[in-house]
């Protein structure tokens, strides 16, 4: 068996220290990280079809995905120090939006946008808006995803969208939004470029507004 | 296999003393009041084997050593047949099973409305019956009014589209119910096969209050002569056909239902018997027989309780309405009536599909009544508790403010867990939209069942043999 086998069942088994100590002995033994980066996200996409299908229940896909983020956080550091250039639909950074603390949607669409090969930097929930426009201009993602669940808290949305304007890097980052009290017509209104109602639109949305 | 299956706790409403004198009931009136019997031959078959008799009158009088005999004669448990040995069913009293029923004479499409019922449409109805999973037992769903040997095409119909045991209606007496035993053991192949597994539960209806029809004594002699199921079931309207109060109804139920008990156990001791009681009262303000009352899940638990005393499986009726429109009314009158039958602890419970309160069939909400049962299932398993299913570890782990469903715990359980295929949730953004109702996931479900799904058929051969029997019995029509 290789390592890339191992890798593989690492991510059907849902192990996630095994994922990650098969990465650091690969990497160590001198397989190429790209390869690596391959296998798993080749392993995610089809889990992420089989939940689009309905044949799998999301528990699996976002376990899946937990193994994955731990080989992708051994690799991707590997990847950049040789400054090899890996295949990407481009980069998202998500989070749900200051004074929300609801995650479980926003993991969702992390996940599935992972398992899509986004490159996906996940800060997480109740991100207060400074810490949050601190990440954009520091990484400048290709977009930011934003998700609130309550009424009290949408109004972030577009205090960032609004900021992000000032900083003129409204056409620069493309914003997707969500949530459940969130509208396509709310996303209008606030200038964002695409709305999702769940994980699975997320990934055409994004699709569609980055031109992949 | 098919085996049934039974809620982690049945609702009972009678004790002990209850029980027995609902029961006290039931001899009385079959010993003192008597039932009327429309048939000689069987007035004298009964005469002959200890019943009092009065040819004047046509009445019987059972005596209560003699049903008690009939009661325990009769078996709780038994095998139903099917053409594919994988659909038999292992009957038993204290379980519950599923079935549509035939009946209406008019086909209802959801969306398109009322229609006359053609050959076709029978097929249909049978094909979506042995599709669904929770359908331990297949009827056409439709009576073909015009048609003088219905009882025979239906049967044809059943025995070409589908793998389970199948229901049969009586219509004629002892020359029909004997061509239906000749197509039965067509297809078979035996007697004794017919015997072994048989392939069909006849049904027969005796006449609200305390009556039974000619046609129906003798075919219930002619039937258990080869020793298969049969099932006595009267419909009195609470009120109107039985007393209106709820023990009284239900002891005259039983005691006609077990009339039927009486002549097949008499006939053929041990010989597979179903009785049973209509759970809907009349609607006294309007005259109306009803499909849905509010005192359906009394009638039901107690007739429920009864088949426990007795040790005899019942016939139960739910996934029926009133309603002639998929709406709130359908729902929730098809729901309350499936889970009255079944938490009351009744054996086949029929009508699933049944709408207009008897006017139409509607094999759309034959399909949503699955559904409905899948969830009946599901709560069926009841609630485990140890140290896996309390969870402390899991909570220890992912602590306030975390996730579970990423964890292993989840993944271990998530199956468990039942997803309906209907009732769903649908997010609706600006406006609602019609495709996403219920409904419509249900209607689409049926086109696809319809386009894909065909049970395998019998030969060529038999199927001529089928026709030949049918074109010799239109003398008899």
């Amino acid at each position: 068996m290789s390592y890339l086998d191992d890798i593989k069942d690492a991510i059907s088994d849902f192990d996630e220290d095994r994922g990650r100590e098969l990465a650091e002995e690969a990497v160590d033994e001198g397989v190429d990280p790209l390869d690596i980066l391959d296998v798993v996200s080749e392993e995610l996409g089809k889990l992420g079809e089989k939940f689009d299908a309905g044949e799998i229940f999301l528990p699996t896909v976002m376990s899946a995905a937990d193994v994955v983020k731990a080989v992708m956080d051994v690799v991707n550091p590997v990847i950049e120090e040789s400054g090899g250039e890996r295949d990407s639909e481009g980069s998202v950074m998500i989070a749900t939006v200051e004074g929300d603390i609801h995650d479980i949607g926003k993991s969702m669409v992390a996940s599935m946008l992972l398992s899509n090969g986004y490159d996906v930097i996940d800060l997480g929930r109740d991100v207060p808006n400074e810490d949050f426009l601190k990440q954009i201009e520091e990484k400048m993602p290709d977009a930011v995803g934003m998700s609130s669940m309550l009424t009290t808290t949408m109004g972030r949305q577009e205090e960032i969208v609004e900021a992000l304007r000032e900083k003129g890097l409204k056409d620069k980052i493309k914003v997707i939004v969500g949530g459940a009290p969130i509208t396509q017509s709310y996303a209008d209104e606030i200038g964002a470029d695409g709305y999702a109602k769940d994980a699975i639109e997320a990934t055409k949305t994004l699709n569609k507004i980055l031109n992949n | 296999m098919r085996k049934g299956v039974s809620p982690a706790e049945n609702i009972r409403l009678l004790d002990d003393d209850d029980v027995r004198e609902i029961h006290n009931n039931i001899l009385h009136i079959m010993e003192n009041i008597g039932l009327k019997l429309k048939n000689d031959e069987v007035l004298e078959f009964l005469g002959d084997n200890g019943c009092e008799v009065d040819f004047d009158e046509q009445m019987v009088y059972v005596p209560s050593y003699l049903v008690e005999e009939c009661i325990d004669s009769a078996p709780s448990s038994f095998r139903l047949g099917a053409r594919d040995s994988e659909n038999d069913v292992m009957f038993q009293q204290g379980r519950s099973y599923f079935c549509s029923c035939s009946g209406p004479i008019n086909v209802l499409d959801q969306e398109e409305g009322f229609k006359k019922p053609e050959y076709e449409d029978l097929e249909e109805s049978i094909r979506v019956g042995d599709y669904l999973e929770n359908l331990d037992v297949v009827w056409n769903q439709y009576t073909l009014v015009d048609d003088e040997l219905l009882g025979l095409q239906s049967l044809k119909a059943m025995l070409t589209n589908t793998t389970k045991h199948i229901g049969v209606f009586n219509w004629y007496g002892r020359d029909l119910v004997g061509k239906q035993i000749e197509m039965l053991k067509e297809v078979v192949g035996s007697e004794e096969r017919l015997r072994k597994r048989p392939p069909a539960t006849l049904y027969v209806e005796p006449a609200s209050p305390l009556s039974m029809a000619e046609e129906h004594a003798e075919a219930i002699l002619e039937w258990t002569d080869y020793g298969m199921p049969v099932l006595n079931f009267p419909i009195p309207f609470a009120g109107a056909t039985s007393p209106a109060t709820i023990p009284g109804s239900v002891s005259q139920a039983l005691a006609e239902s077990f009339l039927g008990l009486v002549i097949s156990q008499l006939n053929n001791p041990g010989n597979p018997f179903i009785g049973g009681t209509w759970p809907f009262p009349m609607d006294l303000r309007q005259g109306k027989s009803t499909y849905f009352a509010a005192e359906a899940l009394l009638i039901q638990a107690v007739t429920g309780q009864m088949a426990d005393f007795y040790g005899i499986p019942v016939f139960g009726t739910g996934g029926c309405t009133n309603s002639y429109f998929p709406d709130a009314q359908m729902g929730t009158e098809m729901a309350m009536t499936l889970m009255g039958a079944f938490y009351g602890g009744e054996t086949l419970i029929h009508d699933i599909g049944y709408t207009g309160a008897g006017d139409a069939g509607a094999i759309e909400n034959t399909i949503y009544g699955n559904e409905i049962v899948s969830i009946l299932k599901r709560q069926a398993e009841g609630v485990t508790i140890n140290d896996e299913t309390l969870a402390l570890e899991v909570m220890e782990d992912v602590g306030p403010l975390g996730e579970y469903v990423a964890t292993k715990h989840t993944r271990d359980h998530m199956e468990d867990l039942y997803f309906p295929e209907f009732l769903t949730r649908e997010k609706m953004e600006e406006e609602r939209e019609p495709d996403k109702k219920a409904m419509k996931r249900v209607r689409r479900k049926c086109n696809d069942i319809l386009e894909t799904h065909n049970p395998e058929p019998v030969d060529e051969e038999t199927e001529k043999k089928l026709d030949e029997i049918i074109d010799e019995a239109s003398d008899l029509a």
